[in-house]
């Protein structure tokens, strides 16, 4: 019975996308879903350019409005504070990504087996992989999590369900961080309880100025920036990551 | 005076019937073929994106709900206003009404990623919090209530409803209509105003906005349909109503008009980051709808007020203007407030929809057309009260 | 710690400097002659260091030789009014002024390189450079005041001078001046005394004297007929032996005196015909070697092209090393041990090598892989290998870990990673801990060996083009590539991504869905100027100045105000690196428009990463 958050040190982010890459790998997401995405900034003109970077996993919210909008209740708040997508029951009607301030909602667009960049189905892989699709599937993705034992890890990708990031609920389960956390080469990632004062996060907050993303439109998001001011209003996207049609 | 009607048989099923409907079958069946498509393949063959979820299929929806519940203001007239002049096109209305209801249905249908899911949900009360649950269900008893009124319409115009079955139905014309445009509208209305990350929606009048375009669109078609109808040699009203049914149609289109003014004021005016991106958009990629949204009304408008009323073809002209007035406005309400980036320094994205989209769009609204020109030729809705041609 | 970046593109640490210099490409050079102006003028020398760790006392005659007695380098001695050989104990040697000893006119060539740099202000580098003079003086006070010269400190008991000011210029070496201009990055700190102190400039993470260093200055240059690598050649004496140079000579050898060329090549791990430059050089060449294998684990574009065998090769799935895996304070050592057994048909390169020598007859014997292995590995008895018997691979390595004094062996590494050996002792981590001090030798702030060099090149008949940058002193000349024509106006410069290693990744679908194809940076200003939009397909030309020779790719533009307007940027990794689906369409590799040879080339064969180019929307 957590209430699991983030903070982020964006003084520490070197924009590396590691953490996208980690979370692609460990929640199987097919092509041009990124539910840990890292923005790549731009500011000023040369030559007083600032380059900087911002990562931008799900923001768990307090008040989330994607699990008001969501017809189906398919969108849930889990024991541990996470905005989670049971997706056995959703039908895909997108409310929750129009109703999403933040942009993280992604939309399975194709059947998994031809969302994966390459032929998976080529023999001799599939001989090497018994068939997994992706053939790096991770198999804690099909379980059923929490109280309530809802499919909540991701798992089968199917078309025409919404997903997102789910704090690596599966990673949760296991008392791991999850799987940005754990692979980000500087440490600059911090996962943990915001109700517990002894936790990393905690201890971060109470030391480091932060701000939240678009705090005025009282989502209360749980992932908190530290280390940087927010981005300026004249701040430009570089180096976009979108998928390959 | 009760006017004097006459049975009289309808003119023989020509081919000009037959080959209308074999146009409409076709294009209803390669709607029917990209639908096919687009459940198997999967919503990547639409141009939606994830920043772009919602298109052309939802405006669609929001279109033909628009016209659902503005079609029932006729009902409203007829018994509420006693304007028994436009009692032949009272029946005409809820057949317009349903229709236009299966096609938004339709529409919602082809938006959903998954449609076998949504079927074996229950659609009423799953999640309170959410607009959806009351959107739909109010559609599930606005169809229901449209069926049951035609029902006991038709018995009235047959002559075979009793008396507290005339009573039934007028109550009920009087019960949808109020429903149709005071519930629907600011419900589905509220399903884009209550969404705070969409700027450009986020504002409490768009409720009462919906309300008025939705008895716009509605008077609008329904002056199509006597308009088809007399070119048919079937005279369902006179002239007089028509341009009493103009009128009508010019005052809320003045309305409609000035709650899209309100908007632009608001947008501008208020500050909120999404009046730049909203301009941009506008006045760029979708500057031809923005276009036609502006000069439709005000042709439309010019049209309805002055003398032109007087004459059939210009009244079609007006009806069909204002008709393409508010699918640009829908749909670059739709479109335009999920285009806008949700971060300041995140690119615009340009959503056209691809020929899959369109084609199923097309092919929803040649399978209303379809059965609504069978429904017609088939179903006697005005009983036999037809007005001598003289 | 403040810190300043150097690049004509703001990458890498560039976002966390504090200070960017926007350098225009190929004048680090001018740059770092300017530095050594602005510190001398201020007056922050380490002149401790200076006399007693390095040849700037030594007295150079009018000739550029220094003046020597008994074979012995002399110094001027303040305290006597003499000169003295260098290690004359006691005396007090000067840096500057101009004396007379042994009948000549000599300087200390610390005062030969005072006149020198005098020419090289700031205001002299500002338009080279394209950095203000303002911005290069303020670095400079930067450094002479934050160097703390004079200053100690205690470590472990030992205390060593204490320079906290330092350099990382990696690569900077990889343009046409880049052998001058690295001496010069490294002669700003010597002038702090910074090299080799706590916190200052170290070349490697623990001090040792280069095998080379004394050879250095016996030198020489063969005569011809030249090896196909050109090493000892009058071409390239100090030769860093590019393959880039090495296709020029398979084409051309009358031209470079060659007369044996290779006749078979084993490229390993490597994707030559990709990652070099002057790609259709490079193509021609290799094309011509008879015989060549490749061991990759994909059959990347050179295996492809020119390969007459491809031995597939494990990745992760073998076992490799030792690998370094210290921090210059923490000493340490990983060893890669395999996660699986090897997928498909590839396997690990010792088991490859293995066989080669043994169906090769070089396995066993004195001489043989095993016997070279032995020394390689540095295996001591009672696990040394026996060079008669082909061992297992897991076998060699648990010999080489036992005999590092792990009674476990290899499983160490396969249970616990990592072998943390503890703090690396300052006495072992920097020159000034050494006893003596440098392990007695003198760094050459004069280069008195590169002018013998020189003159040995002219008087064999080598071209200017090769021994113009044998000076003792770094010394500003214009590139080569300057030389284009006009309409070539930008300098197109290449950088690694991130999200890829060298040619090896492009074509992991994960990672090339975070970049999947070529872009070309741009300065808005330069592209709006040119018409030119984000995403736009442009043409790049570059201009071989010496040849005439063009070359033309085509690519997206990025549009980035994090590059100069005068230069594009366009990352390696691209250019159709191994025969896979993924790679097509990728878009190209900058490596087409470089080019190699002379002009393209360092003094010491190093290959340049800079042409001049020019634009326009496709």
């Amino acid at each position: 019975m957590a209430r699991n958050g983030m903070v982020i040190e964006l003084d520490r982010c070197q924009g590396c996308r590691a953490c996208m890459e980690a979370c692609k790998v460990e929640n199987n997401t097919p092509q041009g879903n990124f539910w840990m995405y890292v923005f790549r900034l731009e500011e000023g003109e040369y030559p007083d350019t600032k380059v900087r970077f911002l990562p931008r996993p799900c923001m768990h919210c307090d008040n989330p409005p994607c699990v008001t909008v969501c017809p189906v209740q398919a969108r849930f708040k889990n024991e541990n504070g996470a905005v989670v997508v049971d997706w056995d029951k959703c039908i895909g009607c997108h409310y929750c990504v129009v109703a999403c301030p933040y942009g993280v909602n992604y939309f399975n667009w194709k059947d998994p087996e031809k969302a994966y960049y390459l032929d998976w189905k080529d023999k001799d892989l599939v001989a090497a992989t018994g068939g997994a699709i992706p053939p790096y599937q991770n198999p804690d993705l099909m379980g059923r999590y929490g109280p309530q034992q809802r499919r909540v890890a991701g798992g089968g990708h199917l078309k025409g369900v919404v997903e997102k990031c789910s704090f690596c609920v599966q990673r949760v389960e296991q008392n791991l961080p999850p799987a940005c956390v754990e692979v980000c080469p500087v440490q600059a990632l911090h996962f943990g309880d915001l109700d517990d004062p002894n936790s990393d996060v905690s201890k971060t907050l109470s030391r480091k100025r932060s701000f939240r993303l678009k705090e005025e439109l009282n989502t209360q998001p749980k992932v908190f920036y530290v280390g940087q001011s927010p981005p300026g209003a004249r701040a430009r996207e570089i180096e976009a990551v979108k998928a390959k049609q | 005076m009760a006017t004097q009607t006459m049975v009289r048989s309808a003119p023989p099923t020509g081919l000009r019937f037959y080959a209308w409907v074999g146009i409409l079958g076709l294009l209803a069946l390669q709607g029917l073929y990209s639908f096919v498509v687009l459940t198997t393949e999967g919503f990547y063959v639409t141009n939606l994106t994830d920043q772009v979820p919602w298109g052309l299929s939802l405006s669609g929806y929001v279109f033909f709900i628009g016209a659902s519940a503005g079609a029932t203001v006729i009902g409203l007239l007829i018994h509420v206003f006693d304007r028994k002049d436009y009692a032949q096109l009272g029946t005409r209305a809820i057949l317009v009404a349903l229709l236009s209801l299966a096609a938004a249905v339709l529409f919602i249908a082809t938006s959903v990623g998954s449609i076998a899911r949504s079927l074996l949900l229950p659609w009423f009360w799953n999640n309170p919090t959410s607009i959806f649950t009351y959107t739909s269900t109010t559609y599930y008893v606005l169809g229901a209530l449209l069926l049951v009124q035609l029902y006991f319409t038709l018995k009235v115009n047959r002559r075979t409803a009793s008396a507290s079955e005339a009573q039934l139905a007028r109550w009920l014309a009087i019960g949808t209509g109020i429903f149709a445009i005071v519930v629907i509208p600011t419900l589905s209305g509220a399903l884009f105003a209550v969404v705070k990350a969409r700027d450009f929606w986020n504002n409490p009048a768009l409720a009462p906005h919906f309300a008025v375009v939705a008895v716009v669109t509605g008077l609008a078609m329904m002056m199509l349909v006597p308009i088809v109808a007399a070119a048919t040699r079937r005279e369902l009203v006179s002239q007089n109503t028509l341009s009493h049914m103009g009128l009508l149609l010019a005052f809320f289109v003045v309305v409609a008009g000035f709650f899209d003014f309100f908007d632009l004021l608001v947008f501008t005016y208020s500050d909120k980051l999404a009046g730049n991106e909203a301009w941009h958009f506008l006045s760029s990629a979708h500057l031809p709808l923005s276009a036609v949204h502006v000069v439709g009304y005000v042709v439309g408008f010019g049209i309805l007020v002055s003398g032109l009323r007087r004459s059939t073809p210009w009244l079609a002209v007006a009806a069909i203007a204002i008709i393409l007035a508010v699918a640009s406005y829908r749909y670059n309400l739709t479109t335009v407030g999920v285009s806008m980036p949700l971060y300041p320094f995140i690119e615009h994205e340009h959503y056209v929809p691809s020929l899959i989209e369109f084609s199923v769009a097309i092919g929803i609204v040649a399978l209303v057309l379809l059965l609504y020109s069978i429904a017609i030729k088939v179903v006697p809705l005005e009983g036999e009260a037809i007005a001598p041609k003289s | 710690m403040k810190l300043v970046a150097i690049d004509p593109n703001l990458r890498g640490a560039g976002p966390f400097a504090d200070e960017w210099l926007p350098i225009k490409p190929g004048t680090d050079l001018a740059l770092a002659l300017a530095l050594c102006n602005a510190i001398i003028a201020q007056g922050t020398l380490d002149r401790q260091y200076l006399v007693n760790h390095t040849n700037a006392p030594f007295l150079v005659q009018e000739d550029g030789a220094f003046l020597r007695a008994d074979g012995k380098e002399q110094v001027w001695d303040e305290a006597s009014g003499a000169a003295k050989a260098f290690s004359t104990p006691g005396i007090k040697p000067a840096l500057e002024g101009r004396v007379n000893a042994q009948g000549r006119n000599v300087r200390p060539a610390f005062q030969v390189f005072k006149e020198h740099v005098a020419q090289y202000t700031p205001e002299w580098a500002d338009p080279i450079c394209g950095i203000p003079a303002e911005q290069i003086r303020r670095v400079a006070r930067d450094l002479g005041q934050n160097a703390m010269i004079g200053s100690t400190i205690l470590l472990d008991g030992v205390e060593l001078p204490y320079r906290p000011v330092s350099m990382m210029f990696y690569h900077m070496s990889q343009q046409e001046l880049g052998f001058q201009a690295s001496r010069a990055m490294f002669m700003v700190f010597m002038l702090l005394g910074a090299s080799e102190a706590v916190g200052g400039l170290q070349v490697d993470t623990s001090w040792a004297v280069h095998s080379g260093f004394n050879a250095m200055e016996n030198a020489t240059i063969k005569n011809p007929p030249y090896d196909f690598t050109l090493s000892n050649s009058k071409f390239f004496p100090i030769n860093s032996v590019n393959p880039g140079m090495i296709a020029k000579v398979i084409l051309d050898p009358q031209k470079y005196e060659v007369n044996k060329l290779p006749e078979m090549a084993i490229v390993h791990m490597a994707n030559v015909l990709t990652s070099f430059t002057d790609q259709p050089v490079m193509e021609e060449a290799w094309k011509k070697i008879p015989f060549v294998a490749v061991i990759d684990p994909w059959l990347s574009r050179t295996a492809d092209l020119v390969a007459d065998v491809v031995l597939p090769a494990a990745t992760m799935e073998k076992y490799e090393g030792p690998i370094g895996a210290g921090d210059g304070y923490e000493d340490a050592t990983a060893f890669r041990v395999p996660i699986m057994e090897p997928l498909f048909q590839s396997r690990g390169e010792m088991d490859i090598y293995l066989d080669l020598t043994e169906k090769a007859g070089r396995l066993f014997g004195s001489g043989g892989f095993l016997d070279r292995l032995n020394t390689a590995l540095s295996l001591k008895d009672p696990n040394r290998l026996e060079l008669s018997a082909k061992p297992a691979v897991r076998d060699i390595f648990d010999r080489w870990a036992k005999s590092q004094g792990l009674s476990e062996g290899i499983r160490f590494f396969e249970t616990k990673g990592v072998w943390n050996k503890g703090p690396v002792s300052p006495r072992k981590k920097y020159g000034y801990g050494q006893d003596p001090p440098f392990s007695g030798i003198r760094a050459r702030l004069y280069g008195e060996g590169l002018l013998r060099l020189q003159k040995e090149m002219q008087a064999k008949g080598a071209a200017q083009t090769y021994w113009q940058d044998y000076t003792p002193l770094p010394t500003w000349r214009p590139p080569t590539m300057w030389s284009s024509p006009p309409k070539y106006d930008l300098t197109l410069t290449s950088y690694k991504k991130i999200e890829f290693k060298q040619s090896r990744a492009s074509q992991v679908a994960l990672l090339a869905e975070l970049a999947p194809e070529q872009r070309v940076a741009i300065n808005p200003a330069t592209a709006r100027a040119k018409g030119i939009r984000d995403g736009d397909m442009v043409l790049v030309e570059s201009h071989n100045a010496v040849t005439g020779q063009t070359r033309q790719v085509k690519a997206k533009a990025a549009l980035t105000e994090a590059i100069r307007p005068d230069v594009v940027g366009m990352p390696h990794h691209y250019g159709e690196v191994a025969r896979h689906p993924l790679t097509r369409g990728q878009g190209p590799t900058p490596n087409t428009l470089f080019f190699t040879g002379e002009g393209y080339v360092t003094n010491t064969a190093d290959n340049t990463f800079h042409v001049r180019v020019r634009i326009e929307k496709a």
